[in-house]
């Protein structure tokens, strides 16, 4: 990238490639060394995750070692809680949908915003309104978003079947009562709530690539594809990655959609690490029980974040 | 280098990145129609269910447009069900977080892209765990260290959790703009005799205005969707918030479906209007960089 | 430094720009940090939570004895907190097991054991003492002052229940060529009626179905397969909450018969994803011509669809054995054990245990009465529909009385679910099911 000198032209805006331009270790002759003033910028931040979340994880990590027997009663029982998960058969059938549930949506997340944010990167007319547009799924609260799926995909009431049989597909479709249908159904609804999160980033993203690439790309004879691929992709890396990892610890804890659209029916089969975490709490009382999912969720998402984040930290 | 492009484009064998034949125009339209469509859909949906009366609601074959529509429902959100308190609270709240989140992330991230700081990659990593925990097993905790510190039913227990959730997407998108800024610019303006926070202010940040507009969207709408937080954190009905008034028509025994959607489809105007009014700066970018530096 | 570029931003601009922010910032955490009234007050406040304060019908009326309430009691304001009922449990335990429970709270019947053993609510006995012992509970029907009871002492007082019905719609009965006088008594009838009810249009698509299937894997979509089960003289558990009796043949028989319904279609498709209010929206557009039901969702039913008032009729659920009881749904209030007004709490919930409270509520919502002297008074006897509702709570038994109540339920409810959607036979569905509540049960 050519150098910006201070009096010529303004800088070109930067890609957001997340590879740091190392910052420079000499003193700078101010009064605080280097390191403390960094500390400084960083430090507000800091204090309110620390302090937001710091005291309720230690909590839960003690709660885990206890049975709750009543509501002034707590018991130390050590690893028991821990022990009982991996014996318990709901726990891995609620783990393994929460993997589809996330996997699901991330990727539809990510596959359709990035269509629709290329999309919307063309010269279009009246791009600031279809901007809106793709944005609108996203305004919604999950609870909105539950309700109304809900109903749409209603077998007797909803709007869809109705339409699918306009259509001529035979049968009404038993969305929530269809094992296999309810779980890609709860899928399909939350990859439309929340696509434009990934839209709104990548477009962001995008627009950054400064445009000397793609002439450079073109002059050296490259089809569109091949730009895509050459250009883009290399650009987008680091939102991409980064949507990926929070996209997949929102949805690997999502609760308010799936809570709302099936409360985990039929028979278990959309039943996620978060419901039925809140059924052990305010169900069975058994606190400790569910803060011991709550820490091997934690656990997953941990190791899941530094697989991805290692290539670019 | 240009002339010899102009000279490629004439002749036809290079096309500029966004120069596109009529058919790829025609595919383009059609693409956006589809968006409109899938995006809209529901929303005409909830938008109609707004204006309807209840006997008309769950007509089969579903009418789109109401045959009678009326306003009432909107309101009796307003007049009965106290929404405009619950507005209220949720701009005030909504508000403050996106603030506090970007001024926050914006000068966590400069620290993060600018300074090596001891034990920084594990501080950047820290700062994703934090999102780790789920609410749901977070909120008893959570709630019992408010009660404690008496902030139950206050703003700053709602605003101090809702930025917690969005610091650490914003934190780590500030650092990937900054990242992309060279680091000559703040050299050039400390040399000048600017601080680093004047470097930060004036140099740096102005340029990182899409990543600055993401973050304010986002942000703002955690706080604003956000929904199990809010029902328990708030144990007065002065500090519910526009989603849990509008959960409040999920009665035991019937739905109430057209306050419901009316309440839903007042949610969306302030991020409408928000997004609205930041929209040109995500544009910015575009016509900043088609100059050659 | 004014010479740079505008490119790079008006200096000063920028700057005041971020001090703004910070200022806003601060501004808004500064806001007022108390919304609690002040701490000295010459008037007792009580907090009341329910999920009941929104509901149409229920939260203006609740509201206006509110009023009456506190117009009787000068030096007492009650503040209603109301809250959805799907994240009621979690907000009022969280309260609870931080000690800043409400004053009050509406307790389904469904978790009032949990929650007296959990320790959340406050033992009521001296109280009842005090304002008659025997003659003051005595007013109740006895089975829903029992649930309430642990060890000899009272946690809740009721406010409203009623056994099961069933709703039948009288003109497709006519239609049909049944009597409508004449609704099926047991289930054989039942079928019966369900084959004539059940429609096709000209095209072979069925328009009309016989009967109306609750499939959600809820607690009141699992109470109200229940009532079958009590009809046929069975019960899920056994009277003392330590085995599960779901393996024996009355059982299976009836999750047979029940799934058997929707199987030869009379039923319509997606009976899983139908809890109470979508069961009522489909026989208010006329859909279905009968189904399980309870007295007060005909006001659900009339609001949808006025034009039904008259066709609607309600009858107890058909009993395939003699004397077979009705299943009842309960809502009590109780006090939080944490409540730090007492006594004030206690007028309320005494306010509301009186005659004229019971009659309110019956009369602006159809919230069965908790008090059998109210079915006398002249102007509900006149009511058809709360002739039938005496008559059927005559014979009411209470759901199964265990802590653990919820968890089974849930394991029931998969059972249901599993046989109406094939995926296991009855039978197997409920063995299942035995086997894993019967572990639960030794728990306790």
């Amino acid at each position: 990238m050519p150098r910006s000198t201070r009096s010529s032209s303004k800088p070109s805006i930067p890609a957001v490639t997340g590879i740091p331009t190392p910052g420079d270790p000499r003193p700078r002759g101010g009064r605080w060394p280097r390191w403390l003033v960094g500390f400084a910028f960083v430090a507000p931040s800091l204090l309110v995750l620390g302090t937001v979340i710091a005291f309720p994880v230690m909590d839960t990590l003690r709660l885990s070692l206890m049975e709750t027997r009543s509501k002034d009663q707590t018991v130390f029982v050590g690893l028991a809680n821990y022990a009982r998960l991996i014996q318990d058969a709901e726990f891995w059938s609620a783990f393994k949908n929460s993997i589809s549930f996330t996997i699901g949506s991330v990727l539809g997340h990510i596959l359709l915003g990035l269509a629709v944010a290329l999309l919307l990167n063309q010269r279009i007319p009246f791009r600031p309104v279809f901007r809106i547009i793709s944005l609108v799924p996203w305004m919604f609260a999950p609870v909105v978003v539950a309700m109304t799926w809900r109903w749409m995909l209603d077998a007797q009431l909803g709007v869809i079947n109705f339409l699918l049989a306009r259509l001529g597909l035979s049968g009404p479709f038993l969305w929530f009562e269809n094992t296999r249908l309810a779980l890609p159904a709860i899928i399909a609804t939350n990859v439309w709530r929340g696509f434009p999160f990934a839209t709104i980033t990548l477009l962001a993203a995008l627009q950054a690539i400064p445009k000397e690439q793609y002439e450079a790309a073109a002059v050296d004879g490259a089809s569109a594809p091949m730009q895509f691929r050459f250009v883009t992709l290399p650009n987008l890396r680091f939102a991409l990655i980064i949507i990926a990892t929070l996209d997949t610890i929102w949805n690997f804890k999502h609760f308010d959609l799936i809570q709302v659209m099936t409360n985990g029916g039929p028979a278990g089969a959309t039943e996620v690490l978060t419901t039925l975490a809140y059924k052990v709490s305010f169900e069975n009382f058994e606190f400790g029980y569910a803060a011991a999912m709550g820490v091997v969720m934690s656990l997953v998402l941990l190791a899941t974040t530094v697989v991805y984040v290692r290539r670019i930290l | 280098m240009i002339a010899s492009e102009e000279r490629l484009r004439k002749a036809g064998r290079v096309r500029a990145p966004d120069e596109i034949g009529w058919l790829g125009q025609m595919g383009l339209y059609l693409a956006l129609a589809a968006l409109t469509i899938f995006c809209l859909f529901p929303f005409a949906w909830i938008f109609c269910t707004a204006l309807k009366t209840l006997g008309e609601t769950f007509k089969l074959p579903p009418s789109w447009w109401p045959h009678q529509p009326t306003l009432e429902n909107f309101v009796k959100i307003w007049t009965i069900q106290s929404f405009g308190r619950y507005f209220l609270n949720s701009l005030i709240i909504s508000g403050v977080t996106t603030l506090l989140s970007i001024v926050l992330a914006s000068l966590a991230g400069y620290g993060f892209s600018r300074f090596r700081l001891p034990g920084g990659r594990i501080a950047m990593v820290g700062v994703l765990a934090a999102q780790m925990f789920p609410g749901i097993v977070l909120l008893i905790p959570y709630f019992t260290l408010a009660s404690r510190l008496q902030m139950l039913n206050t703003y700053p227990v709602l605003i101090l959790a809702y930025t917690s959730f969005s610091l650490p997407f914003c934190v780590w998108m500030m650092k990937g703009f900054f990242d992309g800024i060279p680091t000559e610019l703040d050299e050039a303006a400390t040399i000048d005799g600017c601080s680093a926070l004047g470097a930060f202010l004036r140099v740096v940040l102005p340029l990182s205005m899409p990543g600055v507009v993401a973050t304010a969207i986002f942000s703002f709408l955690v706080a604003w969707n956000e929904f199990l937080f809010a029902v328990v954190l708030a144990t007065r009905e002065t500090m519910y918030v526009v989603t849990v008034g509008i959960a409040l028509n999920i009665g035991q025994f019937r739905i109430q479906w057209n306050e419901l959607m009316a309440g839903a489809v007042l949610a969306t105007v302030p991020t409408i209007i928000l997004y609205a009014l930041l929209e040109r700066h995500l544009v910015r970018g575009l016509s900043a960089g088609a100059v050659k530096g | 430094m004014a010479t740079r570029e505008s490119g790079l931003g008006n200096a000063s601009a920028s700057r005041r720009r971020f001090l703004k922010l910070g200022l806003a910032t601060g501004a808004g955490l500064a806001l007022p940090l108390r919304l609690r009234p002040a701490a000295a007050q010459a008037k007792t406040q009580l907090t009341y939570i329910s999920y009941e304060l929104t509901s149409a019908a229920a939260g203006p009326e609740l509201k206006r004895q509110i009023a009456e309430f506190e117009k009787a009691n000068p030096g007492i304001t009650v503040e209603g907190i109301p809250t959805p009922l799907a994240q009621y449990t979690a907000k009022v335990e969280a309260q609870a097991r931080a000690g800043e429970m409400p004053d009050i709270a509406t307790v389904d019947v469904l978790w009032l054991r949990g929650w007296i053993k959990q320790g959340y609510l406050k033992d009521l006995t001296p109280y009842i003492d005090k304002a008659g012992g025997k003659n003051f509970i005595g007013q109740f029907y006895d089975s829903l002052v029992q649930l309430a009871t642990d060890g000899g002492k009272v946690y809740a007082l009721p406010v409203f229940a009623g056994g099961y019905v069933m709703y039948y719609n009288t003109e497709l009965f006519k239609e049909a060529g049944l009597d409508p006088n004449k609704p099926p008594t047991n289930w054989s009838e039942l079928l019966d009626a369900c084959k004539k009810l059940t429609k096709k249009d000209t095209s072979g698509n069925t328009v009309q179905w016989g009967w109306g299937i609750h499939g959600q894997n809820i607690p009141a979509d699992v109470s109200r397969f229940l009532q079958w089960m009590y009809s046929n003289g069975c019960e899920p558990l056994s009277a003392d909450g330590k085995t599960a009796l779901l393996d024996q043949p009355k059982a299976i028989e009836t999750l047979t018969f029940w799934s058997d319904l929707y199987k030869q279609g009379l039923v319509p498709p997606g009976a899983v994803q139908a809890g109470p209010g979508e069961v009522r929206s489909m026989f208010a557009q006329k859909k279905i011509a009968m189904c399980v039901g309870i007295l007060w969702g005909l006001d659900q039913i009339f609001a949808e669809n006025p034009a039904v008032r008259n066709a609607t009729a309600i009858a107890p659920f058909p009993k395939q054995v003699p004397n077979a009881p009705s299943l009842f749904q309960a809502v009590y209030n109780a006090m939080s054990a944490n409540s730090k007004q007492p006594d004030a709490a206690w007028k309320f919930l005494d306010f509301f245990s009186r005659p004229e409270s019971g009659m309110g509520l019956y009369k602006a919502t159809r919230y069965g009465p908790v008090r059998p002297d109210i079915f006398n008074r002249s102007d509900v006897k006149a009511d058809a529909y709360a002739q039938v509702q005496a008559k059927v709570n005559q014979q009411l038994k209470p759901p199964p009385i265990i802590p653990q109540w919820e968890r089974v339920s849930k394991i029931i409810g998969d059972a249901m679910q599993r046989a109406l959607t094939g995926a296991k036979t009855p039978e197997a569905a409920f063995k299942e099911a035995n086997a894993q509540i019967n572990p639960i049960l030794k728990q306790a």
